[in-house]
């Protein structure tokens, strides 16, 4: 670590020394806030000087023969909101988004960034979050707006975004600019990201591990928090939502103001949600209680920029009470039931099971501005707590059965070197210690042991742009150490010191064929060690019994299955899983149209995976296990997305997605892959008003593997299975097509929206979904939201 | 510009003293694995006296169970009592049981006529059936850690001795709640033969 601060400091400070002469230049340009049209004529004037310029065609400026380091542009347009900006030499240039005087929105100023520190060819998928979509849901249902991104579900409130296929450990989450730490693993353990701290989210779906580290053989979800804005007046809002569905209320408060130098944000919010309703009964226990706040401020000197974030997030998260059961004569019931079991009345109380999560982040971001150059420095911290509660026997009740504490830093450095002609680059530091550990009092042997993971990462991109070309590649190493000490299933303590290093790779092409059809293409390595359930899990979670890949021993010669022990390295080597992902855009657009086709081809070497290995006889009965697995996986599809603008007022967008994965060692399906799914998007303005419609169609899932229902078991002790396949116990869900629709009404400094999803209240399950063996998916769902600006 | 380059140095010390302070090296404490039931034993105990039978069901961890053989004699009536325990632990679940006995309730099945009283094959295909409980909860229903049987006059070898302990909290467990609410604390089958 020592090291890492050494070369902080050794960051040349030259470049500073301060020219008094009258040579400095400013240039610039002036759009639209709305449109992103160019506004020529816009008057930039420097406060205290004689000098000016008017906005050309293109809304450009240039205002040379300053004498001053730092001076306020201030920029004037008729019928527009006048904005100062302080600018000063060491900063790139800025881009002044005007806002119109009838509009809500102020007038901003972004400096323009040397280089947005991404991987070109990786061109992320950009989602504003408007407001009115962020308050009462969740990150993950936030993300899915996207092609290509599916949800994981366990008991209505846990929802993972899906990203090509895959999830979990292989999708890597950027909270605010953080690589977010949580307990990862496991379908049931969601990202903890308050959705309405949410205005911006990024979306790549290439391996991009060179540029954000390990874990992201699927894709990058980079989650973006509203930043407060410099010269502003304090302005504040007020949100309420209310859904009929849950019964659900939420309510958001917010105030910024921005000053020359300084600007600060202050957001706090809440929600609490009674049980959902599917069409023809109450999803019991599916309630949730949500807490939220966060400040952000800037500081601005004239070669550094300071930015100091705080978050708190904190929820209570009920999972379906029908979703739990015991053994497999139990889960044959609870499958068969024709109303999920313990269905009750509404209530807004949370009983077990339940997830008890508390997420803090604390982040200092600072943008060191030498010439032309930019170096980005970031220290973060976060403490993750996760109590998942069972439904256990007397006082256990009160007790959670898994009780966690994570705590991570994470230290992140960018340097950004002069574009020189055709050259620009990044090279970058990351590094991030985790501490796991297991807090006592759970009466029950840990699931998973403590830890600590501590891992360096070094990466260089560098793209060179010629005519329509633009080139690029890059190289990371990555070092991760393990530090494990559990307890076994005799409460002995077992310790382990594991080491991963991996080289990673990317390179990519952009070529504009015309101004009217682009093509980039991208390739891509990506890794991650395993995880520590993979290594370690034993015994019975949630419904399943299973063992990690270093507590169970299989033994030929006489097909027998030993779990006393607990293995290292030596015993049975586990590699870390490895991908190669391919993915290609071709974009062809004009006159209002956009029509973007995405395939791509993902083949992971050692992928993990869990299987059914065999039946064991508990003291509740016959329970399945499941061991962990490594094999040979690909996942390949194609995202469309198609736009359309017929006019000012009218719009129209179609989405398709479409994954196929299988195990190539075995030649078989895996279950829980998101099937076709289909979205339009139909939007028409009508003076204030902005009406939506966007049903969406999902088919099933023909691409599964076989199905042994729980019956199967249950009924005859003796049942023999082959274990080299994997099975389901229950068929993928049928086609289902849902009617969604809204109508927003936004006026001076009010805004409304009434929104309804599932208008036909059609009865469906979601394949990805854990409780579709148990209970369908929700049926009608109204939702106002109100907003008031001030 | 002096002072901002000690904000600077500032925000890197106090990352650098976060980051060198965070290494431990604590395994979880033990945890007591008082959930899990590893032993449960059936003691058949003749009403007019004589050596009580005892059968076994056990299982390291509550994994794997093994059961020992039923052996009891045509034409006797017995008392049967059920303990649960965790003998890893040295704890005795019964008593939880006992103190539960409102959403916690006994179901048996076993080999059409090997029994006299009860007859039938027991209450888990039919909650009415006949079992003679000898023990109930507080709002008059039947628990089942103490049970009469009287086996039938003729002798049955590998017949089966099913007892399923049913978990029905929150009010589930009324008078007619049967083997398919709630979740199953136990379930194991004996094989039981009745000696002439």
């Amino acid at each position: 670590m020592k090291y890492l601060i050494i070369v902080l400091f050794a960051i040349p400070l030259k470049g500073l020394a301060q020219s008094s002469e009258c040579t400095r230049s400013v240039t610039g340009i002036v759009l639209d806030i709305d449109t992103n049209e160019p506004l020529p004529f816009a008057t930039i004037g420097i406060k205290n000087a004689n000098l000016g310029a008017v906005a050309d065609e293109s809304g450009q400026f240039e205002i040379t023969n300053i004498c001053q380091d730092e001076i306020d542009l201030e920029v004037r347009f008729l019928g527009y909101k006048t904005v100062v900006h302080h600018h000063d030499f060491h900063h790139p240039s800025p881009v002044i988004f005007m806002a119109s005087e009838e509009t809500l929105l102020e007038s901003v100023v972004v400096e323009e960034v040397l280089n947005a520190h991404e991987v070109k060819t990786l061109d992320p998928i950009d989602i504003s979050i408007d407001g009115s979509e962020s308050i009462g849901t969740t990150a993950g249902d936030l993300l899915s707006k996207a092609s290509g991104v599916y949800t994981l579900r366990t008991g209505q409130n846990v929802v993972k975004p899906v990203v090509h296929g895959l999830h979990s450990n292989r999708v890597l989450i950027i909270n605010n600019g953080v690589r977010h730490s949580y307990q990862a693993w496991g379908s049931e353990h969601a990202p903890e990201i308050d959705p309405s701290q949410i205005d911006r989210i990024q979306l790549i779906k290439g391996a991009s591990t060179v540029r954000y580290g390990p874990d992201a053989l699927g894709g990058v979800i980079l989650f973006d928090a509203p930043q407060p804005a410099y010269n502003t007046n304090q302005k504040s809002e007020i949100s309420t939502g209310f859904q009929t569905n849950g019964r659900a209320f939420s309510a958001e408060a917010t105030t910024q103001a921005g000053y020359e130098r300084n600007a600060w944000m202050v957001s706090v919010n809440g929600t609490k949600q009674g049980d959902l309703k599917a069409p023809d009964y109450h999803l019991t226990n599916t309630g949730k209680r949500e807490f939220g706040y966060s400040i952000a401020t800037r500081h601005h000197f004239s070669w550094i920029d300071i930015d100091l974030y705080a978050s708190h997030f904190e929820q209570e998260l009920g999972i379906l009470r029908g979703s739990v059961n015991g053994n497999l004569a139990d889960l044959a019931n609870a499958i068969g039931a024709e109303v999920p079991n313990e269905t009750q009345d509404f209530s807004y109380d949370i009983h077990n099971p339940k997830q008890e999560t508390i997420h803090d982040l604390f982040k200092i971001k600072t943008a060191i501005f030498l010439g032309k150059q930019q170096f980005d420095l970031q220290y973060a911290f976060q403490k993750n707590e996760r109590r998942e509660f069972d439904i256990r026997r007397g006082t256990n009740n009160d007790r959670p059965a898994i009780n966690l504490k994570l705590i991570t830093h994470t230290v992140d450095f960018d340097w950004d070197h002069p574009s020189s002609g055709n050259w620009a680059g990044t090279v970058g530091l990351q590094f991030f210690t985790q501490n796991n550990d297991n807090i006592p009092g759970t009466n029950t042997i840990p699931f998973v042991p403590n830890y600590n993971n501590t891992n360096i990462g070094a990466f260089a991109i560098e793209s060179y742009t010629r005519n329509q070309t633009t080139y690029e590649a890059g190289i990371r190493f990555d070092f991760l150490n393990m530090n494990i000490r559990g307890r076994d299933s005799s409460n002995d303590i077992y310790r382990d010191d594991l080491n991963y290093q991996n080289f990673t790779f990317t390179a990519g092409i952009i070529h504009e064929f015309s101004d009217r059809i682009s093509f980039r293409s991208n390739i891509g390595t990506a890794w991650r060690a395993p995880n520590i359930n993979e290594l370690y899990s034993f015994g019975k979670h949630q419904n399943i019994i299973e063992f990690g890949l270093w507590r169970y021993e299989i033994f030929q010669t006489n097909d027998s299955i030993s779990t006393s022990g607990v293995l290292t390295q030596d015993d049975k080597e586990v590699k870390s899983e490895r991908g190669i992902k391919w993915i290609s855009t071709l974009d062809i657009h004009g006159n209002g149209f956009r029509a973007e086709f995405t395939p791509y081809a993902n083949w992971i070497k050692n992928y993990f995976f869990i299987r059914p290995y065999g039946l064991t006889t508990t003291v509740r009965g016959t329970f399945p296990y499941f061991i962990h697995d490594q094999t040979d996986a690909l996942y390949t599809g194609i995202d469309i997305d198609i736009s359309k603008e017929w006019s000012d007022a009218f719009s129209g967008e179609l989405k398709v997605s479409y994954v196929y994965a299988k195990d190539i060692s075995s030649d078989q399906a895996f279950i829980g892959i998101p099937p076709l799914n289909m979205q339009v998007d139909l939007t028409r303005k009508i003076g204030d008003f902005i009406l939506t419609f966007y049903p969406s169609w999902t088919a099933r899932q023909t691409h599964q593997p076989q199905v042994i229902p729980a019956e199967t078991f249950s009924d005859s002790e003796e049942v023999q299975f082959d274990r080299s396949e994997t099975f389901d116990f229950l068929s993928s869900p049928d086609a289902f097509f849902l009617m969604n629709a809204s109508i927003k009404y936004q006026k001076k400094n009010i805004t409304a929206k009434l929104s309804g999803e599932n208008l036909l209240n059609t009865t469906y399950r979601r394949y990805t979904d854990q409780s579709r063996y148990f209970a369908d998916d929700l049926g009608l769902n109204l939702k106002l939201f109100l907003s008031y600006s001030f | 510009m002096k002072k901002n380059k000690n904000y600077l140095l500032a925000g890197l010390i106090v990352a650098g003293g976060l980051l060198t302070s965070c290494g431990d090296d604590d395994a979880p404490a033990a945890e007591n694995e008082e959930e899990v039931i590893d032993l449960v034993t059936l003691t058949f105990t003749p009403q007019g006296g004589g050596t009580a039978v005892v059968a076994k069901a056990e299982g390291p961890q509550g994994l794997n169970f093994e059961t020992e053989v039923i052996n009891l004699d045509i034409s006797t009536t017995y008392d049967l009592t059920i303990k649960v325990e965790n003998s890893e632990e040295g704890e005795n679940i019964t008593e939880e049981i006992e103190v539960e006995d409102e959403e916690h309730m006994f179901f048996f099945a076993f080999t059409e006529g090997i029994f006299s009283n009860p007859t039938g094959n027991g209450n888990v295909d039919n909650r009415a059936d006949d079992i003679n409980y000898n023990d109930s909860d507080a709002n008059g229903n039947p628990l089942g850690l103490s049970s009469s049987w009287t086996t039938a006059d003729v002798a049955t070898n590998d017949g089966e001795f099913q007892v399923i302990l049913k978990h029905q909290p929150d009010g589930q467990k009324t008078s007619t709640s049967d083997v398919n609410v709630g979740e199953s604390d136990i379930n194991i089958t004996w094989t039981i033969n009745i000696n002439e």
